[in-house]
């Protein structure tokens, strides 16, 4: 029998790989793949949460989770790729120094985490101490610094919302390994987020790259 | 329901529903109706005793924003309609007004409720309904422009979620007037807390170095639009940072905020000379402004009420500035400020409420913002903070001396004859100065101990 802590942490390292899956591929469409996925473990995450601690909160959590991010967030990103044509390959990619500043910042952010964070860990008390887990914290930190990489080293809108997208799981991630929140705010969280990639879509119906334009400098 | 509560719900949702006439061909004049209002509702919330009712709290800082809040957006409102009258597709000013009301609800949510959890979704939602108010003419660096504003203003607010959670995890409870109320001993988790909502809220401040989305957002919005972010939003979001910062400083969290506030005014000062926009101009002023405020709001008493001096004349001064941005660029057709030259003779009352507002913004005595900044330096030589205080007073000399002298070269220089009289709408020339002179009267307002 695998220990239950091992399942958690299993799939929290999926979140973490699908993370390292947006870094490397240079398609656009793949990255709204990535959305679907990720959010698709991280309400597995929540939902088994929800069961070993029998907390309906965290169930209605799951579901919403999966409704609000995985289907509607991405139905609407796609909805702005209505032709084949236009599953177009990122300019701004170069696949393998990517691979290698992505591995570089894992190793970076999980210095850091252990360095900075960690003990902040264990100076909670006990009694909350007993509800923190350790090694979710930790990949949720590390996925939240991919989602940064993902939004700096891109110049397409798609990727760089696959960022924030991926920077709003870590958080689920972290509000989960921590101390959950309540749930009114976690579900105002989600629909808030929802109302961003709402008008982040109207804001991708003109080029889908970031421009460097003379008039927004200095 | 008490009186009191039914006040404080009508200034919310007296907006939001003004944002209903959209489906309407009165969304013009239902907002106007709506703002006029909501002033008035606001200033009736300056009579209710400071503590909380329901789910929102009305302290001393908030029922001053409150009232800057209603009164920009009721300018606002009245500029937009004059400005935006030649507008091809009347959808889109339809769309905008019915944003701005939205855009005014989200504020004044953030400002009153009583929660932590929900003053990060109020400010997150002020990210939501503003965005689509800087396209309204659908132009590139528009797009471009707002984009930068969602992207990095919501990541920047991601990692607000982190303090959210320790803050949660210290006190057990969001309830925002509740923890203020508790003296909290130094502690490592609130540490993290505190820098977490610097980093995260400061990037909606406009803090050095996550501000970088302020000067293409400011730059490229309507005026009006530039009025609200500066004289309005920013500042709300500054009160959304003080409150964190209240539930969780400690000596390493306040010496932070006293670092990025240094390192936002030594920015801005050695970017100020080479600015060559003049609404990115007033931006960066903007970063200057805020600066202050929030470093006024941590150090409390004398730094307060500076703080708060500053929020008021700030959001006219700096609403009249881009009011009158927006005239010289109607009229002129460009921001490049060595393009603009004989507005004194071509927009006589533009060249006064630009004087006059560029003055208040720039601490120029003896407006409302030179006062405020006075008891905030104060404040930190009472503190024994000196080095603080002396950098403060250089960078502010620089600031102001580069915005002065950008402004006095477009007003005075080159006003010859041959430049003839522009006659623009009495509103739109009616809003700068009325905002200017609001500004101006908030000196007096203070020393006549109304404030």
């Amino acid at each position: 029998m695998i220990p239950t802590s091992e399942v958690f942490e299993l799939i929290a390292a999926l979140m973490l790989f699908v993370a390292i899956w947006a870094q490397v591929g240079s398609f656009v469409l793949s990255k709204i793949q990535v959305i679907i996925i990720q959010t698709t473990l991280l309400s597995i995450y929540t939902v088994l949460l929800g069961i070993y601690e029998s907390s309906i909160a965290l169930i209605v959590l799951a579901i919403l989770i999966i409704f609000l991010r995985g289907v509607v967030t991405a139905y609407i990103l796609l909805r702005k790729f209505p032709e084949r044509s236009q599953l177009v390959r990122e300019s701004s990619t170069t696949v393998p120094s990517i691979i290698i500043l992505s591995i570089g910042v894992i190793i970076v952010s999980l210095v850091v985490y252990q360095i900075a964070l960690f003990p902040v860990i264990q100076s909670l008390p006990d009694s909350v101490q007993r509800i923190a887990n350790p090694p979710i914290i930790a990949l949720g930190f590390v996925i939240a610094i991919q989602g940064f990489l993902l939004i700096a080293t891109r110049k397409n809108k798609v990727t760089q919302f696959t960022g924030y997208i991926e920077i709003e799981n870590a958080m689920v991630l972290l509000s989960l390994g921590i101390f959950p929140l309540p749930l009114v705010i976690e579900i105002s969280v989600l629909l808030d987020v929802l109302a961003l990639v709402i008008v982040g879509s109207v804001l991708l119906s003109g080029s889908l790259n970031s421009e460097r334009l003379e008039d927004l400098t200095g | 329901m008490n009186i009191s509560l039914l006040v404080i719900y009508m200034v919310m949702l007296i907006p939001l529903f003004s944002a209903l006439f959209y489906f309407s061909n009165f969304i013009e004049q239902a907002s106007k109706a709506g703002s006029i209002i909501t002033v008035i509702l606001s200033i009736a919330i300056l009579t209710l005793s400071q503590g909380t009712y329901s789910f929102f709290d009305i302290n001393q800082v908030n029922r001053i924003l409150i009232i800057s809040v209603s009164s920009v957006y009721s300018l606002a409102i009245f500029f937009a309609s004059k400005y935006h009258s030649n507008l091809e597709r009347v959808e889109h000013l339809k769309l905008h007004f019915s944003l701005m009301d939205v855009f005014a609800f989200t504020m004044l949510f953030t400002l009153l409720i009583n929660n932590f959890g929900l003053m990060w979704i109020g400010i997150e939602g002020t990210t939501a309904s503003s965005a689509l108010l800087l396209i309204i003419e659908r132009q590139k660096n528009q797009i471009e422009a707002a984009w930068r504003y969602v992207l990095i203003v919501s990541t920047g607010l991601s990692i607000a979620i982190i303090s959210i959670i320790l803050v949660y995890l210290y006190y057990n409870t969001l309830d925002a007037s509740l923890i203020i109320s508790k003296h909290h001993p130094n502690s490592l988790l609130l540490s993290v807390a505190g820098i977490a909502a610097l980093i995260g809220i400061g990037t909606k401040v406009g803090i050095f170095p996550m501000h970088t989305w302020l000067p293409d957002a400011h730059g490229e919005a309507p005026s009006e639009i530039s009025a609200m972010f500066s004289g309005i939003l920013l500042p709300v979001a500054a009160y959304v940072l003080y409150e964190f910062y209240e539930a969780t400083y400690t000596p390493i969290v306040t010496e932070s905020f006293f670092i990025f506030i240094f390192l936002t005014l030594l920015f801005v000062a050695l970017i100020m000379a080479s600015q060559r926009n003049i609404k990115r101009m007033f931006a960066y002023s903007t970063m200057e402004n805020m600066a202050m405020i929030t470093l006024g709001l941590i150090l409390g008493t004398y730094g307060l009420i500076g703080a708060l001096l500053i929020i008021l004349a700030h959001a006219f001064g700096k609403s009249s500035a881009f009011f009158s941005s927006g005239n010289i660029l109607g009229t002129y057709g460009t921001k490049d400020i060595n393009a603009i030259r004989g507005v004194r003779n071509r927009l006589p009352s533009t060249a006064l409420s630009l004087i006059g507002s560029s003055l208040i913004v720039t601490g120029a005595p003896p407006f409302g913002v030179f006062i405020g900044e006075f008891f905030i330096i104060y404040q930190l030589f009472i503190g024994k903070n000196y080095g603080l205080a002396a950098s403060i007073i250089v960078f502010l000399f620089i600031i102001s001396v580069s915005v002065m002298n950008k402004v006095s070269k477009m007003v005075f220089d080159g006003n010859d004859q041959s430049h003839e009289r522009v006659d623009l709408n009495v509103t739109q020339k009616a809003t700068a100065l009325i905002a200017f002179a609001l500004s101006f009267l908030v000196t007096f307002i203070f020393l006549g101990g109304f404030l």
